[in-house]
């Protein structure tokens, strides 16, 4: 009898909670409450440490492609504060769609499962694929039909960063030869161990952290073949992720990413991480048209 | 070598976060492990049963599994906890689980007599549990502790994971910037290992502390 009016009790609880919560979440999303806490509270910027994207410079602040493109609009639209938040990689998406980030960036591909966790910016810049080898590439890697044609040739890749890895499954590579690492220095030093016999991530990462590196061990392959499916190439487009219940903040967003794209002060920035106008999108290319894949 | 010199900040940044974040779990673990002990003893029967589904549901679920949870899955029902708390919270929710059937066993292991005298000295049961069970159940409850104690401090690298600059975090930043691996992990196992021996050192105190007043018993 006791037992029995004490469960009643906790059925209620429980019940009661369910529907809190159930409530809870609606009740969360309303368009302009995002833009009126950005500009209010400041806003927070996850990012993962890798140039030439975003990483910590030595002066202690965010610097790379992403964060000097951002400063300025965020600026323009009102937002006094950016609040940096160094992140791992596979929790940059994630994380916005928890919405423990505002806003994550440092080269995030636009891709369709992406696009339905959270909102991306439009295009910003294309990452080819590019693949880090042993110094004299001993195994004649310059794209992806060595591990084609030789299975018993593995690469690492990132975990969470799932644009370069699709483009090696689209092209036929098999899903055991493509091991997935935490980050690069690891996959270097895997390659090293003889685990793995390239590391695949963007080419402009590749570039930038054996610069700063300066590991005379490896090198970037070259030349390199992207990756190509029915006629067209597989290059990754990246752009910036927001919270799903960012939608108004986003479109204003775009409307001064698409004056600040391509200008001579973008230019400048790519120039300074060692980039060019190659690392523009082409024009026609839509977040809509990446996220259909 | 050099590397590591010009990058010592980071390391030492990292430690004192590892450092802080054992010890605020630390506490609550043994807290928590006391509070769940007792209500798995509890002679009500809904505590028992509480406090039994508590122990067997974080025992018997993976710590990366219950922090990535709290962090990213919570918020999307409207609860949004810090990283910090939900770090403190999944380390010692997990270990606590463990530290409650330590507590338990070594209660437990009181042996029958001891309360039998307590009841025939008109011992109340707070009092039977305060000077006769627990002063000796603790003694037995310190070596298994200090284990749960280095668990926990090398349990602490996966809070990288939720944005925590901690050591794990910060020697993955080393490797990231100077691809020096070996010297960036190598340094990372050397500074857990002289932090868990610290630990260890210090329940060994403990242990002494407890032993007094009881027949020397060879130490092995």
């Amino acid at each position: 009898m006791l037992n029995d009016s004490i469960s009643r009790r906790y059925a209620i609880a429980a019940g009661a909670l369910a529907l809190a919560t159930a409530f809870a979440v609606p009740i969360a999303a309303n368009a302009d409450a995002f833009t009126d806490k950005v500009k209010k509270d400041g806003i927070t910027v996850a990012y993962a440490e890798e140039s030439p994207w975003a990483f910590l410079g030595p002066d202690k602040k965010v610097a790379g492609t992403d964060p000097e493109v951002i400063d300025g609009i965020l600026k323009k639209m009102g937002v006094k504060e950016i609040k940096y938040q160094n992140t791992e990689w596979s929790t940059l998406v994630p994380g916005v769609r928890a919405k423990r980030f505002d806003m994550a960036i440092t080269g995030i591909f636009i891709k369709p499962d992406r696009c339905t966790q959270v909102i991306f910016t439009d295009p910003i810049m294309i990452a080819p694929d590019g693949m880090i080898v042993m110094k004299g590439n001993p195994k004649k890697i310059n794209g992806f039909d060595a591990f084609v044609k030789d299975r018993s040739l593995k690469m690492g890749t990132t975990i969470g960063g799932t644009g370069p890895r699709d483009h090696a499954l689209a092209v036929g590579v098999n899903r055991d030869q493509i091991v997935e690492l935490p980050d690069t220095p690891t996959q270097i030093a895997a390659m090293k161990a003889g685990r793995i016999h390239a590391a695949l991530n963007t080419d402009q990462g590749n570039v930038a952290i054996l610069e700063q590196a300066k590991d005379t061990a490896v090198e970037v392959a070259r030349p390199f073949k992207q990756a190509e499916k029915d006629g067209k190439l597989l290059v990754g487009v990246t752009a910036f992720a927001f919270q799903p219940d960012a939608g108004a903040f986003v479109k204003e967003f775009n409307k001064h990413l698409a004056t600040v794209r391509g200008s001579p002060e973008h230019l400048k920035i790519l120039k300074k991480y060692g980039l060019s106008e190659d690392a523009l999108p082409a024009k026609g290319v839509t977040t809509a048209m990446m996220c259909k894949g | 070598m050099e590397h590591l010199y010009e990058s010592r900040d980071l390391f030492i940044e990292g430690t004192l976060v590892t450092i802080q974040f054992t010890l605020i779990s630390a506490v609550f673990m043994v807290l928590i492990a006391f509070v769940a002990a007792f209500g798995r003893l509890a002679p009500w029967k809904p505590i028992r049963a509480a406090a039994l589904c508590y122990v067997e549901f974080f025992r018997g679920t993976s710590l990366i599994v219950q922090l990535f949870w709290l962090f990213f899955a919570l918020p999307m029902l409207g609860v949004t906890l810090n990283a910090d708390t939900t770090a403190v919270l999944a380390l010692s929710l997990c270990l606590g689980a463990y530290g409650a059937e330590v507590v338990r066993a070594a209660i437990v292991s009181v042996p029958r007599s001891q309360i039998e005298g307590a009841i025939a000295l008109n011992l109340t049961p707070v009092q039977r549990m305060r000077m006769v069970i627990l002063p000796q159940a603790i003694r037995a409850m310190l070596p298994p502790f200090g284990n749960l104690l280095i668990e926990l401090v090398k349990a602490t690298a996966l809070i990288s994971l939720i944005t925590i600059h901690d050591l794990t975090f910060q020697a993955r930043m080393f490797n990231l910037r100077t691809v020096q691996i070996v010297e960036g992990f190598g340094t990372t196992l050397i500074i857990y290992f002289i932090l868990s021996q610290f630990l260890a050192y210090g329940v060994r105190l403990l242990e002494r502390r407890f032993q007094r007043g009881m027949p020397q018993v060879s130490r092995i």
